[in-house]
């Protein structure tokens, strides 16, 4: 894998475009045009190839009015996407407003969906801010969370398939990313990940 | 009959095939590993059409598995 990593952004030539990345793409080309978003979680290793399935893209979005969500569900809508939620748009809102998530799919269908939810603690709003712009193939783009928060917050959730993830993501990145800062949050989640090969 | 399943060495195998595998990857043109990255994801997408569920109960798995995810970490 060749991909240069400087700052915040990944430049990646070359990479075959997967259905589940096409989906993402089109997704978070609407999305991008009412809010500021980033993916976190099981995606970013996926995008990077690890070889899982998943049924869920999960996304932070920065707070938006009602009247700007309102014109993010009609734009959706028109592209043939749903809530899968029972709720109407009012009801979505209000979810989001609660700390709740809502998840939007493709007309017809469950698989795959995204979850987004309003971001609501330090950890989102870093994920947010510091967000890593990934430039494919010179055509597009997508946001993805920083890889040295991604790996310890994989550790912290801790599921097999969590620290499976955490550790392809320390193996493809562990020379191009920033270790102190790594170690800052590992610190912070008081996670470890020794055990699994990643020795920080 | 007692079934004879060591998790522990199943994840620990697993762990291995994942620095083997990522090994392969960092080494191998991005051409080559998206290729057959994209090939293995896009067989997956092929059964999404045919989910079993409907959207509410595929709600509510997320929102049980998501509490038992929560008491975990707790």
């Amino acid at each position: 894998m060749k991909f240069d990593y400087i700052e915040n952004k990944i430049v990646i030539h070359d990479k075959v475009i997967s259905k589940l990345d096409k989906f993402v793409l089109d997704f978070m080309n609407i999305l991008s045009k009412y809010t500021k978003y980033v993916i976190v979680s099981g995606y970013v290793p996926i995008f990077f190839g690890r070889t899982r399935g998943t049924e869920d893209i999960d996304v932070i979005i920065e707070h938006i009015d009602k009247n700007t969500f309102v014109s993010l569900y009609d734009a959706l809508r028109a592209k043939n996407y749903y809530f899968m939620n029972p709720e109407n748009v009012n009801g979505l809102y209000e979810m989001l407003e609660q700390g709740l998530r809502i998840r939007a799919a493709k007309v017809d269908t469950i698989i795959p969906n995204v979850e987004i939810k309003f971001l609501k603690d330090d950890f989102d709003s870093y994920s947010l801010k510091e967000r890593v712009e990934v430039s494919i193939n010179d055509k597009k783009s997508l946001f993805l969370s920083k890889i040295e928060l991604e790996i310890p917050y994989k550790l912290y959730l801790g599921s097999e398939k969590d620290i499976e993830d955490a550790t392809y993501l320390w193996d493809i990145f562990k020379d191009k990313i920033d270790i102190n800062l790594l170690k800052s949050f590992m610190k912070k989640l008081n996670v470890t990940g020794k055990q699994y090969g990643i020795n920080v | 009959m007692e079934l004879m399943f060591d998790r522990k060495k199943n994840f620990e195998e697993r762990l291995w095939f994942i620095h083997h595998y990522a090994n392969w990857v960092k080494k191998a043109p991005n051409k080559v590993w998206s290729k057959q990255h994209a090939d293995f994801i896009d067989s997956l997408m092929l059964n999404a059409p045919d989910y079993g569920l409907s959207s509410e109960e595929y709600l509510s798995i997320k929102d049980t598995v998501k509490n038992i995810r929560m008491a975990k970490t707790k």
